[in-house]
């Protein structure tokens, strides 16, 4: 068991081999059909930024990837672990998944150091100093290394969203997913959480970043997925995306028109 | 521009009159004030001298002298110490007491069944969820005194029979020694059998082996022919068992390992027990010897209690207890510790407990050891004293049971309840019916309220924070008890201090169950001595006192609850 474990995590480290692997993944709300056929595969250390009109299933499909959401059909697969109905499955991806939220969701009645030690002591089983030296570390790398003592409703937004990265990086996560982290912020917090979010990318973490910041992909992303009713329309590097001269499918372009 | 608005008003405003004064906004507040103090004085004092004075014409002077006269009031749930001819001062002593008694156990039950009740309201089953629905609607819908009349005239004095039957005569039932030893093994086999592969089966073999051994050895040692077979037929399937473990697949492993464990252990265990007994330090068997006996009868007459005796050697198996107390604190420090620097878990918890068994159940066996005179005297059907070996005596029921706390190997005798030929209670604890009817009431009254603050306690913790835990990888426990209830506790504990603060308040509906409460005694004692003056201000300072104690507990637990926001 454990030696099966230890050969899948090998593959998954091998050049090419991606990290995450979704294949026909279908899911409904009742009647309402949210994903419909999703197929997609991202590599080690790749940066994915998913656009696309709201309703189009776009936080619903990365909440799929770490059981936030459970789909219905169709295979989803990260580093090599498979997402089943298995506990043990799924306390192992959320391990190796970190995540963002667009309404931070920080403990309100923790402090921010508390906030990032809480995972790693009683998932990691780290000790406590060693949970505190990484809130330490990760703070300077968020950039605000002085707040460690303060509790959330203390900081402005834009300081809660890099705590709550930090605290998604405590964990030491493989992959990193973002739902719409800068939605909930004011304009001028947004570059503050962007700037973060472009220095994790350029160090190599795997990241998927729900966003309508055309900036950030333009600049970070290796590949845009445009989404719409459930279904992946188009993808492609930004350059695809931002080339006025290139045709794009008729929906992508409408909604290019809108944004840009 | 600010100085030229100034300068502009001073000189187009009205010049300052006397009139304009009293338009002063500062003033007219203190103003105000002044005449509210003279005439609030004025009324109470117009209220106190003609009170005074009507009394003073009829001899009623308020005092607290008639405190001290004999009361006359018979109390149906009273101290064995008050009569009628105490005085009206202990009187409403035992009210008081009656009504900390109510209040104390309506609060920690009221608790207990709200909390249960409000988690069920929230359960995914149906059923459970819609039952606990109909509970919290019915009981919060209806008015307390209502439902105090239900259970008092109904349950208490309708449904419930007359006489207490079945109360059996007093009686030891003996549970065999090696049965503490077997819930240890069980409780460790358990806990070894969570870390591996295969838990059910791991307990399943433990199981088996305590099944071999309480019921396989003792039938073979019964039987003559077969005695001398015991030891080398469990050895074999010893041996048999040690083979399986070889053979058998990966996973049924577990099964033989629980099952060596489990026999391995109690035979260890025994033999323990029989060096213990060859070194005199237990009592052969008796040692270690517990008593279980049938616990509560209901009749009209009310709840019937056993009633726990220390007996003579209480105080050596106290002290085990206490070291085993002391040892679990510092092994549950330790532990704490250990966590934190190095983050392995350590159940310390399962330390703690273990600790505090282990002593207990050793203080038992040398506390056994300790209460063994060489005779003890017993009376025969004539009332001649006669000495009988204490082996005989204690193996039979020949010790009365008011020389039980002298003699009994038990640090702790546990009483039946025993009536007399007039079907009263002689040994044992009742609860009466008005106490119970009282209690129960409040109880399941308050219990609706406190499932409702629970729930939406529960509600109120928005859904991304289950989301964050979740998403981190913190278990379902994990995520309840370090996120989910500290921010729910904020939430339920003010409206929660409302709910202890109605139910202090509600024990005064005592009187509608003739239960002797603080008012029902308060009441009837400013009827016999028409000393209403003084007994309200005394009701007064009961109930507020009372109050204000619950407030003051639940503000400084609400304190620690709070969440820092700016």
């Amino acid at each position: 068991m454990v030696v099966e474990a230890v050969d899948t995590k090998k593959k998954a480290d091998q050049f090419d081999e991606p990290i995450i692997l979704v294949k026909n993944i279908n899911k409904w709300y009742g009647d309402f059909h949210v994903l419909r056929d999703v197929s997609l595969s991202i590599a080690p250390q790749e940066v994915v930024v998913i656009i696309g009109p709201s309703g189009s299933g776009k936080s619903t499909f990365i909440r799929c990837i770490n059981r936030l959401e459970e789909h219905q059909e169709g295979l989803i697969a990260v580093d090599g672990i498979e997402l089943s109905h298995d506990v043990r499955n799924v306390a192992e991806i959320r391990r190796e998944t970190g995540m963002v939220f667009q309404q931070f969701n920080l403990f309100p009645h923790m402090t921010v150091q508390d906030n990032i030690t809480l995972a790693p002591m009683k998932v990691r089983h780290w000790s406590k100093e060693q949970a505190e030296k990484k809130a330490v570390e990760l703070l300077t790398r968020v950039g605000i290394p002085e707040q460690a003592k303060k509790y959330p409703g203390q900081l402005s937004g834009g300081q809660q969203q890099r705590v709550a990265i930090a605290r998604a990086l405590a964990m030491e996560p493989k992959i990193m997913l973002f739902d719409e982290p800068t939605s909930a912020l004011d304009p001028e917090m947004i570059k503050e959480v962007l700037d973060v979010m472009k220095e994790l990318a350029l160090s190599g973490m795997t990241m998927i970043v729900v966003t309508h910041e055309m900036g950030f992909a333009r600049e970070v992303a290796d590949r845009i997925i445009f989404m719409d009713h459930g279904r992946i329309v188009e993808q492609g590097p930004p350059e695809h995306f931002f080339d006025p001269n290139v045709e794009h499918h008729p929906r992508t372009q409408e909604f290019l028109d809108q944004i840009l | 521009m600010a100085a030229q608005l100034d300068k502009d008003s001073t000189f187009t405003g009205a010049p300052p009159s006397f009139f304009s004064y009293f338009r002063d906004i500062r003033v007219i507040q203190v103003v105000l004030q002044i005449v509210f103090i003279i005439l609030l004085v004025s009324i109470l004092s117009f209220v106190v001298v003609n009170v005074y004075e009507s009394l003073a014409e009829r001899n009623l002077v308020p005092t607290f002298r008639f405190l001290a006269s004999r009361s006359g009031i018979p109390l149906g749930d009273s101290p064995a110490w008050y009569s009628p001819d105490a005085s009206y001062g202990e009187a409403f002593f035992v009210g008081v007491i009656n009504t900390i008694r109510a209040v104390s156990v309506g609060l920690v039950g009221a608790t207990v069944i709200g909390i249960l009740v409000g988690i069920l309201l929230l359960s995914n089953n149906w059923l459970i969820r819609n039952i606990s629905r109909v509970y919290v609607e019915i009981l919060r819908n209806t008015p307390l005194l209502v439902q105090l009349y239900f259970w008092y005239f109904v349950v208490f004095l309708e449904a419930l029979p007359k006489d207490p039957t079945g109360i059996p005569a007093p009686g030891v039932a003996s549970v065999p020694w090696t049965t503490p030893i077997m819930l240890i093994l069980i409780f460790l086999i358990t806990l070894l059998a969570r870390r591996t592969s295969h838990p059910t089966r791991m307990t399943v073999g433990g199981f088996l082996g305590l099944i071999v051994l309480a019921v396989v050895r003792p039938a073979m040692l019964s039987n003559p022919d077969l005695a001398g077979m015991v030891n080398i037929s469990l050895l074999l399937l010893i041996g048999i068992f040690l083979l399986i473990s070889f053979f058998a697949p990966k996973g049924w492993r577990g099964l033989a390992i629980g099952f060596l464990a489990m026999t391995i252990g109690t035979i260890l265990g025994a033999a323990l027990f029989e060096l213990l007994y060859y070194f005199g330090i237990t009592s052969n068997g008796q040692a270690l010897h517990l008593s279980i006996y049938p616990v509560f009868y209901y009749s009209v007459k009310g709840i019937f209690a056993p009633e726990i005796i220390p007996t003579s050697v209480f105080g050596i198996w106290a002290v085990f207890i206490a070291i085993g107390v002391a040892l679990s604190i510092v092994l549950w420090m330790l532990a704490g510790h250990v966590t934190e620097t190095t983050g392995k878990p350590v159940p310390r918890g399962t330390y703690a407990i273990l600790a505090i068994v282990i002593f207990g159940v050793i203080g038992w066996g040398v506390a056994g050891a300790q209460a063994r005179p060489p005779t003890v005297p017993i009376a025969d059907d004539e009332g001649a004293i006669e000495q009988v070996p204490y082996s005989d005596a204690i193996n039979s029921d020949m010790i009365p049971f008011e020389d039980w706390p002298l003699y009994r190997p038990e640090p702790i005798v546990i009483a039946t309840p025993q009536l007399n030929r007039f079907n009263n209670l002689e040994i044992g604890n009742v609860l009466q019916p008005q106490y119970s009817a009282l209690v129960i009431g409040l109880i399941v009254y308050t219990s609706a309220f406190i499932a409702e603050i629970v729930r939406a306690g529960i509600q109120a913790v928005p859904y991304g924070q289950i989301e964050a835990a979740r998403a981190l990888g913190l278990s379902t426990p994990q995520t309840l008890t370090r996120v989910v209830l500290p921010q729910a506790l904020r939430v339920i504990i003010p409206p929660l201090g409302n709910q202890y603060l109605n139910l202090s308040k509600n024990s005064s509906l005592a009187a509608a169950v003739a239960f002797a409460d603080t008012y029902q005694v308060g009441t009837t004692m400013m009827n016999q001595s028409g000393q209403s003056i003084t007994g309200f201000s005394m009701l007064l300072i009961v109930y507020l006192t009372l109050s204000l104690l619950i407030s003051v507990v639940m503000n400084i637990v609400n304190g620690r609850f709070q969440i820092v926001t700016r």
